[in-house]
């Protein structure tokens, strides 16, 4: 009896002490995380439709969508959709353009992908400086290879874009100078992270597009 | 055995990854780069410390019976404050290492260390052994990370190092790259341990001929 009662109060003053000590961090941490948090939604907007302004218009299911409009035009749409990836969330931001046929940008906002296969999902460093100071966002076939997967979603090799209909798939084996618009090459190594990006995607643009049916085209 | 000693074999004579093969779940996945390695030896080497330091501090309170079960509620409490701490002040750092800080709650590294020396010595010694074996930690997945970031990408530190010329060895960020210069670092430890070993196994002998004569 002893025995179980020096047992008992040894988990529950280890449990306090633990929660006691969490609740203060967290206390501390979480305002600066949602700062973070808020900092990296807003450079993201900045970087998939530049010069613009933000004006959400959806915040429902899970989705939130940004019309970006300059001088009365609109330039483009952000969408910003989460879904599960290989072993966790993977939230990211998507950009469509005005009209809302193409995929014309992609960000990561966060993943808990494997590093070194699923994180091949986030746009490198360079790439991303480069297509910042690209006017077109096209980067043009030199930079076609299949450690690009991100690029895929911005112009690349001519122009082309990728669909915004809903019916984007993930395929194998296949250069990407062969690949069509509803086509993407899936990443060597991390082909569940790949598909689940493609997933998330379609499941955004459909999302946005009933939403806008719903409200006779107008939100 | 000394305190000098007590936190230097942690750096090489009894170093987890080259010696005592534990927490080989990070050191191969997050090694892609040597910032990578860098972050993930200093918050084990962070989580390490703080629960050797409460569990020495509580050893003679614990039950033996419920032993494990509090040590792991300390390591994960420290686990939690380091993931929440990354998130808020190295966001970067964070998303890069991904899953693995709160997966070093389950490294072999820390729960070892607590229930072979944290849990049987006083704190001073359980401090100093934890510094010693996260240091040795950081160091050796910041060696590999190095390694693998500079045949991989051609940059050290994210700094370009390798000439233009240079065609990165893709293989090097992928596992296989992880599995092949873990190995090569294991080979080139070993071999340098032999090495010394005999070079004084011979100076003993030649010592003890040199009494003889």
């Amino acid at each position: 009896m002893k025995t179980t009662l020096h047992m008992l109060v040894t988990l529950v003053a280890v449990g306090m002490f633990s929660g006691g000590s969490l609740s203060l961090v967290n206390d501390w941490a979480d305002p600066l995380i949602q700062a973070n948090q808020a900092r990296a939604r807003d450079e993201a907007i900045g970087f998939l439709v530049p010069g613009g302004d933000a004006e959400q218009l959806v915040d429902r299911d899970g989705l939130v969508a940004w019309r970006i409009t300059a001088n009365g035009e609109v330039k483009g749409w952000v969408l910003r959709h989460a879904g599960i990836g290989f072993q966790d969330k993977i939230d990211l931001m998507i950009a469509l353009d005005p009209e809302r046929r193409h995929v014309c940008g992609l960000r990561v906002l966060a993943d808990s992908e494997t590093p070194g296969l699923g994180t091949w999902i986030r746009l490198r460093a360079e790439h991303e400086r480069a297509l910042a100071g690209s006017a077109d966002r096209d980067l043009g076939p030199e930079v076609d290879d299949s450690k690009n997967y991100p690029l895929q979603f911005f112009a690349w090799g001519g122009g082309r874009h990728l669909s915004a209909a809903g019916d984007l798939k993930v395929v194998k084996g296949r250069p990407r100078s062969e690949l069509g618009p509803g086509e993407v090459q899936a990443i060597t190594a991390a082909t569940i992270s790949s598909q689940a990006v493609v997933d998330i995607v379609n499941a955004a643009v459909l999302k946005l597009d009933a939403l806008l049916a719903a409200q006779g085209g107008t939100l | 055995m000394t305190i000098n000693a007590e936190f230097a074999k942690g750096l090489w004579e009894h170093n987890p990854v080259l010696r005592q093969l534990l927490g080989m779940c990070p050191v191969l996945a997050v090694t892609t780069s040597a910032m990578n390695g860098v972050g993930m030896g200093l918050a084990t080497t962070f989580v390490l410390t703080c629960a050797s330091l409460m569990i020495s501090l509580l050893r003679k309170l614990i039950p033996g019976q419920v032993r494990i079960a509090s040590f792991i509620v300390v390591i994960a409490t420290f686990v939690t404050i380091v993931d929440l701490t990354m998130k808020a002040k190295f966001p970067e750092m964070s998303q890069s290492l991904g899953a693995f800080i709160p997966l070093i709650v389950v490294n072999c590294v820390i729960l070892g260390r607590a229930e072979a020396f944290a849990s049987k010595n006083n704190p001073g010694r359980a401090v100093v052994d934890a510094l010693g074996m996260g240091l040795g930690f950081t160091a050796s997945l910041t060696t590999l990370g190095s390694i693998r970031e500079l045949l991989g990408n051609g940059t050290l530190f994210g700094v370009q190092v390798m000439p233009n010329q240079f065609v990165p060895w893709i293989v090097m960020i992928l596992p296989a790259g992880a599995f092949l210069t873990l190995g090569l670092m294991l080979g080139a430890y070993n071999k340098f341990n032999h090495r010394r070993e005999e070079a004084a196994l011979r100076t003993a002998r030649l010592a003890a001929a040199a009494k003889g004569v």
